[in-house]
């Protein structure tokens, strides 16, 4: 086998430098799928704004960045657990489970603080109970987080009647609905967690053994690597994510709805998977997500704009992804003879 | 620096193994091993498929645990546990898998584990000067350091996977086949690295099936059939002939000579 890489060669034992490859191209090469959302986002923001005027505009971006903000903030714990090679389908539930654990503590009449880091803290514990089930009993995380979505989401009705919980108090809706210097605060919290996450992925072991674990199991078990304490703590941080999710959609909504979000958790995989995180770990980004929810984002606020009717939005929806997945593998390996 | 090799009698082993047995479900793949490292000492250690050369090197390394049996370490009973028991004891492993991950990049490879850290932050500048470092000694061609390991050939990535052990190991280097993949020049190399480790004073198993690069650099060779040390000796007290009649089984293959003989 040769090595086919294009960079400048160099011996190891003459040169101290550490060797660049090529930066432009190297650059381009690992950041292909970036560059390809990007043109995507401003190939549809050329289309939509010739189809309607109201699409550039600077409200009509707010309203985007604040309709995905929400699935942006589970979108990017979902980026974690994906890129370890696991999956988390329960994300959804447990972001309706929050809303009506939420709902709840503030009939009780706690204090707004509280009630957050309640929201989060019942993300905690159903991530815990799926790293359980995955890193102990050793269950395909797609099974066991399956399993939990439908315990969740069957307990959010058993414990609300079906109904949805109006929450008392305008100062605990002031976290969904208001703005910091004009925008809209999920927005706002949405770029924050993505930079947290980001830093976490990149700068610290715990990014490096999430891609590494995704790469291989097995060498970071041998390495030493403590693998079942990074995915516990994976699938806690995704879960906990999507409770804080949940907290946001509840004061923005001013109720709690057992079935918000019902089917959300697909939609999220899509913007991961269009973000460019292999279904088969290790390979993936931040960035990528954010650009992946966007591209969705887009698709379902131009279509509505240009007038396109809610089923047929479905159906686009699901083929843009499709269209992108297959140009992905194009790039990574090609199609299946 | 230790001195050469032979005669071991007077001096203290690195590792002891005193009858480990481990089975996987009903293949029994060792059964009641001894084997001893000395310092200053590579230990070629042959044997045919399914032998249990791999399993006797994961159970020292902290891979598997022994179903029986007890491991000494500079004379001390130690329980390794996991890989970072054996890390800690100076163990190192090549793998015969390599146990890289392909999606990340060479310096993040040799490191896995132990990266070098600024707080909690990895301190990738000083991880790719020391992977330069010991790629450096390995004199081997690597692109890059911050080039993704699935972008290499075999040779490179078996480089890394040595590279890996270096960097961790102290006194004990366990090598499953560490030339496999590697052309002439490059098996050479390693080979040549393998007795600079000695000379360190070091203990080494190398496992292969090549018996050329055994005889080559090995002071003491042990072949294990089924589980069982069949032959443990030094280098000058046997020849390629016996070891490959030890590795096949050559007692069975005489009676099986014989029997056919009587047939015709």
């Amino acid at each position: 086998m040769r090595a086919i890489v294009d960079v400048v060669e160099f011996e190891s034992s003459a040169g101290r430098v550490i060797a660049r490859p090529r930066q432009l191209r190297w650059w381009v090469l690992s950041n292909l799928n970036v560059i390809g959302l990007v043109l995507t986002l401003l190939a549809m923001g050329v289309l939509f704004s010739t189809l309607s005027p109201y699409f550039l505009s600077v409200k009509n971006f707010m309203n985007i960045g604040r309709a995905v903000a929400i699935r942006g903030i589970v979108a990017a714990g979902l980026t974690l657990v994906m890129i370890s090679g696991g999956i988390d389908l329960s994300i959804a539930a447990v972001l309706a489970a929050s809303g009506m654990f939420v709902a709840t503590l503030l009939r009780l009449g706690l204090p707004g603080p509280l009630v957050v880091i309640g929201g989060i803290g019942i993300g905690v514990a159903l991530g815990m109970i799926n790293g359980f089930f995955i890193t102990k009993v050793g269950i395909n995380s797609l099974i066991a987080t399956l399993g939990m979505m439908s315990i969740v989401r069957g307990l959010g009705y058993v414990i609300s009647g079906g109904i949805h919980v109006n929450i008392p108090g305008d100062s605990f809706q002031e976290l969904g609905r208001g703005r910091l210097l004009g925008i809209p605060n999920p927005l706002i919290l949405w770029v924050v967690v993505c930079l947290l996450c980001y830093l976490l992925l990149q700068y610290t072991r715990f990014g490096q053994y999430t891609f590494a674990i995704g790469g291989n199991e097995t060498a970071c078990r041998v390495a030493g690597v403590k693998v079942g304490q990074y995915k516990m703590a994976l699938y806690v941080l995704c879960a906990a994510l999507a409770g804080f999710a949940g907290v946001i959609l509840t004061s923005l909504s001013g109720a709690a709805i057992p079935t918000a979000a019902t089917g959300a958790e697909l939609d999220i995989v899509a913007a991961v998977v269009l973000g460019g995180v292999s279904l088969r770990g290790g390979r993936g980004s931040i960035v990528g997500t954010v650009l992946g929810t966007l591209v969705l984002g887009f698709v379902n606020n131009g279509l509505t704009l240009i007038g396109m009717r809610p089923y047929w939005q479905i159906v686009t929806r699901g083929g843009i992804l499709m269209l992108a997945v297959t140009l992905d593998s194009l790039r990574t390996g090609g199609l299946r003879g | 620096m230790s001195s050469e090799g032979n005669g071991n009698g007077d001096r203290n082993p690195l590792i002891e193994v005193k009858g480990v047995s481990k089975a996987f479900g009903h293949v029994q793949a060792l059964d009641n091993v001894d084997f001893t490292i000395y310092p200053g000492e590579i230990v070629g250690l042959v044997g045919d498929n399914g032998a249990g050369k791999s399993t006797l090197v994961k159970i020292i390394s902290g891979v598997y645990d022994a179903d029986a049996g007890e491991i000494y370490v500079n004379g001390q009973k130690v329980d390794i546990r996991d890989p970072l028991d054996a890390q800690a004891l100076g163990i190192a492993t090549v793998y015969q898998d390599l146990q890289l991950v392909d999606c990340r990049d060479v310096a993040s490879n040799i490191y896995l584990g132990r990266e070098p850290m600024r707080g909690i932050i990895i301190n990738r500048r000083k991880m790719w000067q020391d992977a330069e470092a010991i790629l450096a000694t390995l004199r081997m061609k690597i692109p890059s350091v911050r080039v993704m390991v699935e972008k290499l050939s075999g040779g490179q990535k078996q480089a890394v996977a040595i590279s890996r052990a270096l960097s961790r190991g102290k006194r004990i280097f366990l090598m499953d086949e560490p030339t496999a993949a590697l052309g002439v020049a490059e098996a050479e190399k390693v080979m040549s690295l393998i007795v600079d480790l000695k000379q360190g004073g070091a203990g080494i198993v190398v496992i292969a099936h090549n018996l050329t690069h055994i005889f080559g650099v090995a002071d003491r060779i042990c072949v294990l059939r089924h589980g069982r040390v069949v032959q443990d000796c030094m280098k000058e007290e046997t020849t390629p002939e016996d070891i490959v009649g030890h590795i096949v089984g050559a007692a069975e293959a005489v009676e099986r000579f014989l029997g056919a003989a009587g047939e015709a």
